[in-house]
């Protein structure tokens, strides 16, 4: 397991100094994959390379398996060559002098182990790549050269794997293939892993548990479904999935509450009362036929951009006001077509976190 | 497109690992390189100050600063030597500038031309040029003078290489093929879009050119400019050949002049010297203020361009003509005469008569002369030492600076300790090396060794310069890698940081090799008998040898540079071989 406390890091930028971490704390619990997830810029990068020894944090605590490998009250800062860790790098770090077997290798070479050759074998053969191991690994394509890397990281057996962005250098394709290996490979092997990633679905698909983080701080830390579903601050609803975010005056009703937002009384089957923030999937915002209803208004289909599957709609009152945003099956529509709008009560939800 | 985090948006920010004993290896670094380049130059203020030659008790006046600076010959020789200094510059920069264009911009073919751009200076060292060229155009029995008169009846000498232009156009070829060098690299990686939008934004190619192309290059010129005024002001080696018999002082000549009296006087020198460190230094501020905005002119993006190339048409031949020109000037027409004159009793023009006088005398003779042979054994032994000692020294250095940012003070200071040799005339650095070594009692001066640290520390610039372009290639992640596979920091260094960056570092120890093969402005203060360098013996036969002799000692040596860089070669490109 990796235990980080009160880990806090400055970076000097140009003039001033810049707080990339402040105060982060968590738990990654044994055989779990946990996810640092934000926008580039965040720190969560930061974090990943402090566990792994190769930044110093200025202070904090931090263990790998019940050993402290940093902590700067107690003066300890363990290099990386002795954390016990695999890492996956952005670039891969393939070395290009040697060949697929030679990379693999070279961490039980150095840290002095035994039966090298089965243990380098048993590893390729686990990212299937048994076949190419006296390849030279720079002439492999992008994919297997992840596969390689992967195989490095783990073939020592390391305490906690970490993985930095392994997948932002892959095409689409490979990325989605990837990511669902990578799952079936920790679902087997059930390493605890650290994985950072400024991708939604790669951490939705591939985690136990997700930090969202911004400006080097952790907004929310919940299970992909939570967060998905009932996340707590309007960060976290707004960077996974672009949900819509509206502000209202909250009554309680009998089977819920009554908010009065820009859009109209909207009903939520949740309960809440004074100022409150909502929020809305934009799929599930429903575009249906005339006739009222429970949360039914007429919007102005303001731009339109085809998704493939899905149609991406945004709409505004006929009077102006605020956008909502609209994921619906539906055809191309003409400009200014009047739409009538249906957002139902269970799918309002209640944003509880309070935010800076 | 991969998203960086803070700590990721530059590659060199990023190292910290186990500082501590890097951090030591850092300061110790400084301290040698502290060593080697700022006693040479203080000495030199010492001897300014003082009246009293080394070893003797120290009396210390301003005597030496008036009598060196009371004289209006020394200002009139600083004179013309900025006057020469300038003109060779403009000139090399508007020649090797339209060469670097007409290589890579236009259809001119002439891309093979680079490679034997690369070549010239390193077959024909400034000595050898200079000994090429007094055979061509010597007034009295210069190879194309004499074809003059013999072929067509001049009746006195057609050119004088003995003269201000005679100095200025030697002293340009001389440079030519390093202006293109430092040109060619600006043009290669100036974004072609820049210029396209000009165009497509209605401007001609005469107005693009002026509006757009010239001004994003201009820190760049200006830049190369000022490096070029600085290396003509330190040349010795035409201010000797040529200025010297002339009768036309520049300001280095009399820093020699002042040392080679006899009783040498070295408090003169050093006055002189100094003088001459202050103009550098003024330049090399003015250098860093012309090049200092430079980010805002951010033409060099990593990106391979594909640059659209200006048509040339019916121009075609001439610019290629122009290429062949400027080759055969700088090396095809001084080797040819080198070659003719060693295998001739005395110099004249070709002509059946002088076939049938071709004779191999002169080797023998050159081998015979003095130290000939023993000069040639001293630099080739002194050009492999220095590169060794250039190239460890400069590896590291290179490899702390791109991944010790944690101890930024430290790398800056290291950084311009290492760079500072680029600006300091290799004769001021041997004034005060010989000084220094007169006062210091070790056995150094008049040994190989004084000659070692001289090329050591004048060529450490380029040594780190070469082994930074090879790590600079080399993603930090790979050194990560292998850290958090387990292995320390030895292993880090040998077994990945070593094998990758190899290739360059074997180019740095050839190039410093080469480079410390044929310098003779620092050597010439510092040879002594017994310790002659193949430059300064050069120096020497002209003074007192046989223009024909001297023509077939130089054609062996270059020979035997030939057949060592083609084996090196070899050798480098296998080791640079992979996979």
């Amino acid at each position: 397991m990796i235990r980080v406390r009160a880990l806090s890091k400055q970076f000097d930028a140009g003039s001033e100094r810049v707080r990339a971490l402040d105060e982060i704390g968590f738990d990654v619990e044994s055989h779990t994959f946990f996810t640092l997830l934000g926008p580039s810029g965040c720190g969560k990068s930061t974090i990943l390379r402090c566990v792994a020894g190769l930044e110093t944090p200025d202070a904090g605590d931090i263990d790998i398996g019940g050993e402290a490998v940093f902590s700067s009250t107690r003066g300890i800062n363990l290099p990386p060559n002795r954390r016990r860790i695999g890492m996956v790098f952005q670039s891969y770090a393939i070395w290009p002098h040697m060949t697929v077997y030679q990379n693999v290798a070279f961490p039980l070479e150095v840290q002095g182990r035994s039966d090298i050759r089965a243990r380098t074998m048993a590893a390729l053969d686990l990212v299937e790549l048994g076949a190419v191991a006296d390849r030279y690994a720079s002439r492999l394509s992008g994919g297997q050269q992840q596969r390689v890397a992967f195989a490095r990281a783990i073939v020592a057996e390391p305490e906690v794997l970490l993985l930095d962005e392994p997948l932002s250098n892959l095409d689409a394709a490979l990325r989605d293939q990837m990511c669902s290996e990578l799952r079936k490979l920790h679902e087997r092997l059930r390493l605890t892993t650290l994985f950072v990633t400024h991708d939604q679905a790669e951490a939705l698909s591939l985690s136990d548990r997700i930090a969202v983080m911004r400006d080097g701080r952790f907004i929310e830390v919940a299970t992909p479904e939570a967060l998905w579903h009932t996340p707590r601050t309007v960060f976290a609803a707004q960077f996974l999935g672009g949900a819509n975010v509206l502000t209202g005056e909250a009554r309680p009703e009998p089977d819920g509450a009554s908010v009065l937002t820009p859009f109209g009384v909207l009903r939520t089957t949740r309960v809440a009362q004074g100022q409150v923030s909502l929020f809305v999937r934009p799929e599930h915002v429903a575009l249906v036929g005339p006739g009222d209803g429970v949360n039914r208004f007429d919007c102005v289909v303001v731009s339109q951009r085809f998704q493939g599957d899905l149609r991406d709609l945004e709409l505004r009152l006929p009077n102006g006001g605020p956008a909502l945003r609209c994921k619906a099956r539906v055809g191309a529509l003409p400009a200014n077509h009047t739409a009538r709008v249906e957002i139902r009560p269970e799918h309002i939800e209640i944003l509880t976190g309070d935010e800076r | 497109m991969a998203t960086h985090d803070l700590a990721l948006r530059s590659p060199r920010a990023r190292w910290s690992l186990d500082v501590a004993p890097q951090t030591w290896l850092l300061v110790a670094v400084v301290a040698v390189v502290g060593l080697l380049i700022v006693p040479p130059l203080a000495i030199l203020v010492y001897g300014s100050v003082t009246d009293t030659p080394p070893g003797v008790a120290p009396h210390f006046t301003l005597d030496t600063l008036h009598y060196a600076y009371a004289r209006p010959r020394i200002w009139a020789a600083l004179a013309r030597s900025a006057l020469y200094a300038a003109a060779t510059a403009t000139l090399v920069l508007v020649i090797g500038g339209f060469l670097a264009w007409l290589i890579e911009r236009t259809d001119s073919r002439m891309r093979a031309f680079a490679d034997l751009f690369t070549l010239a200076p390193i077959l024909m060292p400034s000595v050898l040029l200079i000994s090429g060229w007094i055979l061509l155009i010597g007034p009295k029995s210069g190879m194309i003078n004499l074809v003059a008169r013999d072929w067509f009846g001049a009746a006195g000498p057609v050119f004088d290489i003995y003269s201000f232009a005679g100095m200025v156009w030697v002293g340009m070829l001389q440079e030519l093929p390093l202006a293109f060098l430092w040109l060619w690299p600006a043009f290669r990686a100036m974004n072609p879009d820049l210029e396209e939008a000009a165009r497509v934004a209605g401007a001609g190619f005469l107005t693009t050119m002026r509006r757009v192309t010239l001004p994003v290059l201009r820190p760049t010129i200006i830049g190369a400019w000022i490096i070029f005024f600085i290396y003509s002001l330190g040349a010795l080696s035409v201010p000797l050949l040529l200025g010297l018999p002339a009768k036309i002082f520049l300001y280095a000549t009399e820093i020699y002049l002042a040392y080679r009296r006899v009783p040498s006087d070295l408090n003169v020198a050093s006055a002189y010297s100094l003088m001459f460190l202050l103009v550098t230094i003024f330049s090399i501020w003015v250098y860093r203020r012309a090049t200092a905005d430079a980010a805002r002119f951010v033409t060099v993006t990593g990106k391979a361009y594909r640059p659209r190339l200006v048509q040339l048409g019916r121009w075609q031949f001439a610019a290629t003509t122009f290429g062949i020109a400027v080759l055969l000037l700088v090396a095809g027409l001084p080797l040819f005469v080198l070659v003719w004159n060693a295998f001739l009793p005395y110099p004249q023009a070709p002509s059946f008569a002088s076939i049938a006088l071709l004779t191999t005398k002169n080797f023998a003779a050159a081998l015979d002369y003095g130290p000939a042979k023993r000069a040639i054994v001293n630099s080739l032994m002194l050009g492999a030492g220095a590169g060794i000692v250039a190239t460890v020294l400069g590896a590291l250095i290179a490899w702390l600076s791109l991944r010790m940012q944690s101890a930024r003070a430290w790398v800056a200071l290291l950084d311009q300790l290492a760079t500072a040799p680029l600006a300091i005339p290799g004769m001021i650095f041997g004034v005060g090396l010989a000084w220094l070594f007169l006062l210091v009692p070790a056995p150094i001066y008049g040994t190989r060794w004084i000659l070692l640290i001289a090329y050591v520390a004048l060529h450490l610039p380029f040594a780190v310069r070469i082994c930074m372009s090879g790590l600079a290639q080399l993603h930090p992640e790979l050194e990560e890698a292998a850290a958090v596979a387990g292995a320390g920091w030895t292993t880090r260094i040998v077994r990945i940081v070593l094998r990758l960056a190899a290739p360059s570092f074997v180019a740095a120890l050839l190039y410093v090799a080469l480079r410390a093969f044929r310098e003779y402005s620092a050597s010439i203060f510092l040879t002594a008998p017994g310790t002659e360098v193949f430059a300064v013996l050069v120096l020497d036969m002209w003074e007192g040898g046989n223009s024909n002799i001297l023509s077939a000692y130089v054609t062996m040596v270059i020979a035997l540079m030939s057949v060592l860089m083609v084996v090196f070669g070899r050798l480098g490109r296998r080791l640079g071989i992979h996979g």
